[in-house]
Formats: C-alpha cells, sequence, structure tokens
C-alpha cells in the first residue's frame, strides 16, 4: 500500500508541478493504476528488463523504488534520469526503457526477449501496453513471433477502457483475450480493485513465462482517475465519481485515516524537501548533448582498384561466413533466408546450415523484424536484418526513425543500438513500381544513422567490416539487385585509371590517365557502370573527360574529396537512380555551392517523377542512363 | 595445367634485338591446331609467320603492332583454356591503357587537316582543341622496318667521313647488246653492272670491306645484294655466286629476286650477309644521287637514269672514308666504267654456216657459247693458255674485259 501511495503522492505532486509550469513538456500520470506495476515489478530479478510506454511513472517507481531522479527528469535537470533530454515519455534507467511511440516498444521488447534467451540466462522481459495499443500492427506481428520462437515475453495490457479520450467501444472490435488466443499465447486476467487476486495472478503469469520460456499475456483492468495528459477531463463526471470510489487507495485513505495521513506526510516532506533542492539544479550543457563533430580527416591515400573473379553477392555471404565463424554475437536475420533458398538473392546462402542458431528466418513482419533486430543490438548481439526489397524498407520506418536513431541521445548516451539493416534497392529488371525503387534518400540525413551503399568498384567485405568493426550506432547497407552478380571492377573504360581510397568507406576515384578532367561526376550504388558506360559517349560528342567520384558512405559524407576536384573542374554534376527533388544530389550540390561559393556549374541527373513502370522502354525512360546523363551534361555547357 | 609450347621472338638477323608482332590471328583463350600460323613477325627486312606444333589453348603474351624482344616468349600453347586466359587481368590493365580515345569534332578537324590519328599516340584522349594546338610536323608514323632501317644506315653514315664519286658510262654500245643478249632486262645496265662489279671487287678487296672499332675487316667472299624497293619497304637482296655466273643467270636472279619479294617469300638468309650493294634507280628518272652504305659494309654502287640523248648513264658510289679513299675507289669506277664501255657489237661479218662448230665450245670466262656469239655477231672463241698452262678458249668481250 505504503509504495501504491508513494506513487500517487509523485504523481500529483508531479501533476501540481506541471501545472506551476516548472515542468517543460506534457505528462502522462498513472494515477488509479499504481497497483498494476507494483503487482508486476515486485518479480522481477536482476537481468529482466521492463519496456513501458508514456504512462511510465508508475512502473519506473516501482521498479527502480527511486522517485528522486524521476522528478529530476521532468524538472529537465541534468541530474535527471536521461538529464533532462527524454521527459516523462523517455525514460532509461538501467533495464527500463520507455517511449512513446504506441506499440513501437513492443518488438523491440520482444527482441531483447530473444537476446535474454540465446544467452540462456533465464530472464524475462516485460513490457506494458495500454488497450488503445491494441490497434498497432506491431504488437500483433510480434505476438505471432513471441509465440513462433517461444520468447520469454510477458505482455501486460492495463486496459483503461479509453485511448485518451475516444472510448473503447469505438476503437476495439472483439475481444482481446481471443486474439491473444489466436497467436497460441497463454493469457492471464485480472484487475486493480481486487489486489489479492492481482498480486497472485501477477507472480503466476511471470512465473510461467520464467518457467517455460514462453510469452504470456496479462490483461489488467484498470481505471485511471486523471485525466490522459493535461486538461480536462472528458469523460462521464459520474463513471469518474463511480471509479474514484472503489479506487483502493481511497478506500484505504478512508478506513485508515491515520495511516493514510502518516505515510502522506511523510512522503509529502520527503518530496518537498527533493523538489526544493532540485528547483536550482542546473540543466545538461548543450556541450555535453550534441557536438559538431567534424569527424577525424578521411585517408586519402589512393592505391589501385583490382579486378575480383568473384562475383558481389559471393563476397557478401562471404564476409558473413567469416564474421559469424569469428563472432558468436551476429544474429542474421531476415526472409527467407533458410536453406536451400538462402534468401532472395541468395546473399544467405549456406548460412543457415552453419550457423543454424544465429540465422534467424523471420514471418513477412518488416516494422517488428526491425523492433527485433533493435532490441537483440541494445541487449548487446550484433543484429544483420536483412529486407528483401529495398521497397518494403517503408514498412521498417517508425523502427529506424523513432526507435533505433533516438535510442542513444534520448537516454542520455546510456545505450547504443549497433542495428544493422541490409536492403537491395535498383530497377532496371521490369519488377514495376514497388520493387525497383530506390528510396535511399528517404534513409539518409536521420539522426545517428549512418547510411552506405556497395557499388561495383569496392570490394563490399571492405565495407561490411568497417560496419561490423567500427559501428556502434544504426546503419543502413542499401545493396543492388542488378550489381550483386558482377565482378568487382570488372569494366574497364579506356585510359583511365581505377583508385581507391584507404578510407574505412573507400571512395573510389577515376580519372583519365593523363589529361587533365574537366568535369565531376558524382555517384555510388547502382548508377556506377551506367556512368562508366556513358565517359565514351560524353567524350566523343561533349569532349568532356570526368573525373568520377563513387562514394561508399553517402550518410554522412565526406565532401573532401568531391571538393578537391570541383575546385578544379568547376563542373559539378550528382548522378543518383531515386528521383531528384530533395535527394542525395540535393544535398551535395548545396554544400557543395556552400564550399566554393557557387561559382560552379551544376546538374543533378536522376530519375523521373513518377513511378516506375514494368515496361522495358518506358522503364529505361523513367530511370536515368547513358543518354540522359550525356543530355544533361549538353544542356549544362551551353 | 601445363604449357606445351611456348614460342620465343628468334634471333635470324644479326644485330636486331627485337622484332614487331605485325599481325596475331587468333585471341588469347582460342583453340589451335598444330600446324596453325598463328601471328606473323616483321623485321627490318621481312616478315615471318609463326606456325604452332601442339594442339592447345593459345595465349599470347604479345600485342598487335608491338615491338618484342629477342628471347622474349611471345606465345605459350596451353592445354586448358583456364590458363590460357589467366593472365586476361594484367592484360586488360595494360589494355586500357592504349587506344587513343578521339571525340568526334577532334576526327573531323583532323580529317580537315590531313592529321593522321598516329601523331596522337600515347595520348590518352584528344579533343578538338588539342587538335588545333597541335604543332608537330605532319608526319607519318615510321613503322618498324623503317626504323631498323635507319637503325641499320645509321651507324655506318653516322661517322660523317663517306664520300660519293661518279662516273659517266657510255650506254649506246651496251645497250645495242643488252637489247639481243637479254630476254627480260633488254634495257638495262643493271645484270652487266652486278655481272662486272662481282668480279671487280676481288681487285678491289678494300671495296668488299667494312669498318669496325678501328679496324678494317674484310669479308672472305662476295656477296652482292640488290636493293630493291617496291611496294613493301626497301630490302637488299642477296645476288649469291654474281662473280662465277653469266650475265644471263645474273638477269635471271635479279628476276627472281624480285618475285621472291613481291610474293614475299624472302627468308633471313636473303636479306642478310651482303658485302657490297648495288642499287639501280634507273627506271626512276634520277639524274644523280647519293646512296648511302649499309652495314658491314664500305661502299654502295648506284645507277641513275640513262640519258637518251646522251647516251649515257651516271654511275656513283658512295664510300666509307675510313676504309678507302677517293682515288682508290676513281680507280675502280674507272675499271668499271672501261669493262662496261667495252660490251660492244663488232661491226664483223656474220659467220658462214659451214663453220660452226658445237655449241659446247664455251667461254671460259663468260661462259657464252659459240652460238651465243654467233647471234651477237662476234667473232668466235679465241685459243688460249693460262697461267697455269691450260688450254682455254676465251671470248673476245672477256679478252677486253680484263687486263
Amino acid at each position: 500500500m505504503k509504495e501504491a501511495l508513494l506513487i500517487r503522492r509523485v504523481e500529483e505532486k508531479l501533476f501540481e508541478l506541471f501545472s506551476q509550469g516548472k515542468t517543460h513538456g506534457t505528462i502522462h500520470t498513472c494515477i488509479g493504476q499504481e497497483f498494476s506495476a507494483i503487482a508486476f515489478t515486485r518479480h522481477l530479478v536482476k537481468g529482466d528488463f521492463i519496456f513501458s510506454n508514456h504512462r511510465c511513472h508508475g512502473h519506473y517507481i516501482s521498479y527502480a523504488k527511486d522517485y528522486h531522479r524521476l522528478i529530476a527528469e521532468l524538472m529537465g535537470k541534468e541530474s535527471g534520469l536521461c538529464a533532462g533530454v527524454g521527459s516523462s515519455q523517455h525514460l532509461c534507467d538501467d533495464n527500463f526503457f520507455s517511449n512513446g511511440i504506441q506499440g513501437g516498444m513492443v518488438p523491440v521488447a520482444a527482441g531483447v526477449a530473444l537476446a535474454r534467451k540465446l544467452a540462456k540466462s533465464g530472464n524475462i522481459v516485460i513490457v506494458f501496453i495500454g488497450d488503445g495499443t491494441l490497434g498497432e500492427g506491431v504488437v500483433y506481428e510480434t505476438m505471432n513471433m513471441a509465440s513462433l520462437w517461444r520468447l520469454p515475453l510477458l505482455i501486460v495490457c492495463e486496459n483503461n477502457y479509453y485511448s485518451q479520450y475516444t472510448k473503447q467501444s469505438l476503437n476495439l472490435a472483439g475481444d482481446i483475450l481471443k486474439r491473444v488466443e489466436a497467436f497460441g499465447i497463454t493469457s492471464y486476467k485480472s484487475d486493480t480493485w481486487n489486489l489479492d487476486i492481482l498480486m497472485k495472478s501477477a507472480a503466476s503469469s511471470i512465473k510461467y513465462v520464467r518457467d517455460n520460456s514462453l510469452p504470456a499475456f496479462h490483461l489488467v483492468d484498470t481505471y485511471r482517475l486523471y485525466p490522459h495528459s493535461k486538461g480536462d477531463d472528458h469523460r462521464d463526471a459520474a463513471e469518474l465519481k463511480r471509479y474514484k470510489e472503489i479506487d483502493p487507495i481511497n478506500i484505504f485513505s478512508k478506513e485508515h485515516p491515520q495511516a493514510y495521513k502518516e505515510y502522506s506526510s511523510q512522503i509529502d516532506s520527503q518530496l518537498d524537501k527533493v523538489i526544493k533542492e532540485l528547483v536550482s539544479a542546473p540543466e545538461l550543457d548543450m556541450e555535453d548533448y550534441y557536438k559538431d563533430d567534424c569527424g577525424s580527416p578521411e585517408n586519402t591515400v589512393y592505391e589501385e582498384i583490382e579486378q575480383s573473379d568473384s562475383r558481389q553477392v559471393e563476397l557478401i555471404n562471404n564476409f558473413f561466413d567469416k564474421a559469424m565463424k569469428k563472432d558468436e554475437t551476429i544474429i542474421f536475420m531476415g526472409e527467407d533466408i533458410l536453406e536451400p533458398y538462402g534468401g532472395a538473392f541468395k546473399v544467405a546462402k549456406g548460412l543457415s546450415e552453419k550457423y543454424p542458431d544465429r540465422v534467424l528466418p523471420t514471418p513477412l513482419s518488416e516494422a517488428s523484424i526491425t523492433g527485433i533486430a533493435n532490441g537483440l543490438a541494445i541487449a548487446g548481439f550484433r543484429p544483420f536484418l536483412e529486407i528483401m526489397f529495398g521497397d518494403f524498407m517503408t514498412l521498417c520506418m517508425d523502427q529506424i526513425i523513432n526507435h533505433a536513431s533516438k535510442f542513444y541521445h534520448m537516454y542520455n548516451k546510456k545505450v547504443q543500438c549497433p542495428v544493422v539493416i541490409r536492403t537491395p534497392m535498383g530497377g532496371r529488371r521490369g519488377y514495376g513500381p514497388t520493387h525497383s525503387q530506390t528510396l535511399d534518400k528517404f534513409l539518409v540525413g536521420i539522426d545517428n544513422v549512418t547510411v552506405v551503399a556497395l557499388n561495383t568498384l569496392i570490394d563490399p567485405r571492405v565495407i561490411y567490416k568497417t560496419v561490423l568493426e567500427k559501428e556502434k550506432d544504426p546503419v543502413i547497407v542499401i545493396e543492388n539487385k542488378a550489381d550483386y552478380a558482377k565482378r568487382i571492377a570488372a569494366k574497364r573504360i579506356k585510359n583511365y585509371r581505377y583508385e581507391k581510397s584507404a578510407a574505412d568507406y573507400p571512395v573510389a576515384r577515376l580519372r583519365p590517365a593523363a589529361s587533365e578532367p574537366n568535369a565531376t561526376i558524382v555517384t555510388y550504388g547502382g548508377m556506377v557502370d551506367i556512368v562508366l558506360d556513358a565517359v565514351g559517349p560524353l567524350f566523343m560528342e561533349l569532349e568532356i573527360k570526368p573525373e568520377i567520384i563513387v562514394l561508399s558512405k553517402i550518410c554522412p559524407i565526406d565532401y573532401s574529396q568531391i571538393l578537391i576536384s570541383v575546385l578544379a573542374t568547376r563542373r559539378l554534376y550528382v548522378v543518383e537512380e531515386g528521383s531528384c527533388f530533395a535527394a542525395i544530389g540535393s544535398e551535395i550540390i548545396s554544400s557543395i555551392a556552400e564550399m566554393t561559393g557557387g561559382d560552379i556549374t551544376a546538374r543533378r541527373i536522376s530519375a523521373l517523377p513518377v513511378p516506375i513502370p514494368a515496361v522495358r522502354s518506358l522503364e529505361d525512360m523513367v530511370l536515368p542512363g547513358v543518354d540522359s546523363i550525356v543530355e544533361k551534361i549538353k544542356e549544362s555547357l551551353k | 595445367m601445363s604449357v606445351l609450347q611456348e614460342i620465343k621472338v628468334f634471333k635470324e638477323i644479326a644485330n636486331e634485338d627485337r622484332s614487331t608482332v605485325a599481325k596475331v590471328y587468333f585471341k588469347t583463350g582460342d583453340r589451335v591446331s598444330k600446324g596453325d600460323a598463328v601471328a606473323e613477325l616483321s623485321t627490318s627486312k621481312a616478315v615471318f609467320v609463326v606456325e604452332v606444333e601442339k594442339d592447345g589453348y593459345i595465349e599470347y603474351l604479345c600485342k598487335e603492332g608491338e615491338d618484342a624482344a629477342v628471347g622474349a616468349v611471345i606465345i605459350r600453347i596451353h592445354d586448358n583454356m583456364k590458363d590460357a586466359g589467366k593472365d586476361k587481368k594484367k592484360a586488360q590493365k595494360a589494355g586500357a591503357a592504349a587506344d587513343t580515345q578521339f571525340s568526334s569534332s577532334a576526327l573531323k578537324l583532323m580529317e580537315k587537316k590531313g592529321l593522321d590519328k598516329s601523331v596522337f599516340t600515347g595520348r590518352d584522349f584528344v579533343s578538338a582543341d588539342d587538335v588545333r594546338n597541335f604543332t608537330g610536323l605532319k608526319s607519318g608514323k615510321i613503322d618498324k622496318a623503317k626504323e631498323l632501317e635507319i637503325e641499320s644506315l645509321r651507324d655506318v653514315q653516322s661517322a660523317n667521313l663517306n664520300c660519293t664519286v661518279a662516273v659517266y658510262v657510255d650506254t649506246a654500245r651496251i645497250l645495242e647488246f643488252a637489247g639481243g643478249y637479254l630476254k627480260i632486262f633488254t634495257d638495262s645496265v643493271l645484270p652487266f653492272v652486278i655481272f662486272e662489279t662481282a668480279r671487280l671487287l676481288k681487285k678491289y678487296p678494300l671495296l668488299n670491306a667494312f669498318y669496325s672499332d678501328g679496324g678494317i675487316v674484310y669479308h672472305d667472299d662476295v656477296m652482292i645484294g640488290l636493293a630493291i624497293d617496291i611496294d613493301y619497304g626497301l630490302k637488299v637482296v642477296n645476288l649469291p655466286g654474281a662473280e662465277t655466273k653469266s650475265v644471263k643467270e645474273i638477269e635471271s636472279d635479279i628476276f627472281n629476286a624480285a618475285n621472291r619479294y613481291i610474293d614475299r617469300k624472302l627468308v633471313a638468309g636473303d636479306v642478310s650477309g651482303a658485302t657490297f650493294t648495288i642499287t639501280d634507280m634507273s627506271k626512276e628518272g634520277v639524274a644523280f644521287f647519293t646512296p648511302l652504305i649499309g652495314k658491314r659494309q664500305s661502299a654502295i654502287l648506284g645507277i641513275s637514269a640513262i640519258d637518251d640523248r646522251l647516251n649515257r648513264v651516271t654511275l656513283t658510289l658512295t664510300f666509307d672514308h675510313r676504309v678507302t679513299d677517293g682515288r682508290h675507289t676513281a680507280k675502280f669506277l674507272a675499271d668499271l666504267k672501261a669493262r662496261l664501255e667495252s660490251y660492244a657489237l663488232p661491226l664483223l661479218r656474220p659467220l658462214s654456216p659451214a663453220h660452226q662448230v658445237s655449241g659446247d665450245k664455251k667461254c671460259y670466262k663468260c661462259m657464252a657459247t659459240l652460238d651465243d656469239i654467233r647471234k651477237n655477231g662476234g667473232t668466235g672463241l679465241l685459243k688460249m693458255v693460262d697461267r697455269d698452262g691450260n688450254e682455254k678458249l676465251v671470248c673476245e668481250l672477256c679478252i677486253l674485259g680484263w687486263e
């Protein structure tokens, strides 16, 4: 009871502070639901994890048995859990994580559960959701996988019958537990008014999960006595009154007023003291949060590019084979990757036979498998997730942008998420609008996410080696369908020197053997071979001798080599397979314009802004080719 | 996985350390059979066809149009295709460096200016501006044969102690004689020049020698080389035994040499080892010229055009002053002139048929038979006794022809 009262008093105090303007942002109190948190957290052992949502204070206080840093967090102080960066919704402490995206943490929690299972630690993971969360698809994707893979994951659904201010009857069809049953998951049901039953029930559901290493779903009926966050409560006054009356803490205060008062004043005085101290506490320094890091200068020693006998896909496969042999934390996951198929493009060939417990074939649930990969990553593994077609990356966006990208800063650098997502982009196979795209521009510019693109001039093993050994934050590796079958540096243009820098993500530089180049072409990924084909016609028709700079890393970009070239040629052409607007070319040209004062001729050469048709003749016209490169450059010379 | 045959560049020609791979007939990785002609090697003098001795897969370690050093392996025959293609990487790397690229405006401009692509050899990219800025003289590429020719001539000439003497030779009588006597070159003095020179060289051994390292090296024998230049470049073709053959035989040898030249059937032995060269420019209408001395020789004799009006031809002799001198060579020429001018049809009555003698009597010097002599209006054969006391027959021409 004391615990519950503590939580309530803290929440009430926080709400007060919020009303006084001493907290910045918003607040979601769990007043009325306190016992739910208490019931479960008391059975956790060391190494267990809790994932919560926006209404996480109660869960946190009962887990950490402390509120000091929570209050500091909400007051925006440096001493807060996340130094004020996360505030109410984004808490992190030890094995406690919360995030503000409904359902988003559910697959992450599953990923952590998988990690604990692989580590054979006997730990469980609890994830708290609300009834409103049952609208989110990832919840169901995750339940499917949790059941399939027998993950020690306990989903606690605090059912307070409202999603913000919308009644459940308008949001939820059918029966909650029948959904759970459909996945073959055991369910439990309790409420926060019959406390003994709740306590016993929570104990048994946790025991079930821990002992059997199986998922479970625990539905806890409850009621939120305060509004969703701030402002007025628009719920029915009579309904509110009824629930206030049956609230256990309120009952306790009526039945044991003395004890209640005693406990309350104890808590209150401590609280006040804490708050008083915190008022004058400092906030986080910008310097400590973010420094404009130019990064160390790239190694620009150049060496000749050699041809390889193996095809690109063989080299990638070879990388994983060798890496997984040496590093047992590498997990290779994706759809349809088991032998004998080995993945849609055969990158995983042979791997599932060699490393059966670390090659994870997944159902068709791009969003959740990305979340699970995130969970594996924060729990100490090195997941490499294959998204079958680059076009499907759209389904992964929430997990990339709102989870993987955010964890490091949001949790004040307490965790890192070294997840790697690989996917093939590119058209020219007639696969049509949703299987041919180059969506690179939607994947760049995401905080903390490095984006690299393989090309036919650099051995992919060099790039993957850097990713594995040097990256601690999320990485997206863009591969190209048409390039898989090619050998490195097989296409040789006459009288050109082929060099690559010795940087971690090598830059390839092609220039005429003797003449000075009179234009700079920057490209990356699948367009490299097309640009090489264009060199002959470019000289033949326009007397353009381009220096070709091929980037491996497209976010963030090292501009030094491009700049050096453009300062000499004063002509910059960026060729990419995606469409023009707000794309990689826009980024490069504007950056170079900033550096050079803009006194250059520049053009972006990209796809037309229309879905890619399957019919060959049109596909060739929509996607940039030799003709469009020559045309665009010709027009720029007038 | 083995190499069945290796073909190297052979050294058949003295003083040449490389040959050009003129043509390759296959490409690396192709299957070839024993006896297939797979390449052509050319030197300054001749072209050799390379044939393989084994069935297998060919690997070219050379490129068409490029030189290969004597002793270098240029072709390998492997027993499997993979090995043959193994070094394609390197070949590709090298290949990417060759092959100048021209823009279309450059090509148009070059056509207008009459510039050949070869003037830009070694460049990677040639644009119209490059063509406009090209300040070199119009030149054609010097092919391999010419290069070697220059090399072989240069050493001898470089000492710069060469000199030329000339002499006029009356031609009326010798041409009359040639008209009746010769079958092919009926209006040419060449066969006679060769005939006389070959024999005269015995008397003037300094002209059958050469300067070498401060000393004079005398050739053991006489080998007259005839310069022939029709379509395939200047070549000096040997006429062996000219010093013992008859004029008719020499005429026939000239004809055969020219044909072998035209048919490209000359072999190494044909074009090396001449001790004295004769070059006939009479058909070119050249009034006078100073030929250049060949390697390992000290002199060269040039025949200029026959002046119909004055009935004379100019013979020029270029000589190496380190070996001989003007006086010596002047004497040689005077000698030669006298011999050539002695070819005359004596105004004699034809023999009566009753005095016909058997055809096997011949002049021991020039092998002319009595039939020949009679046909040409000659008197007959004289009986003589030579130094050793042997009885011999000699014709009047030959009596006149030597001291």
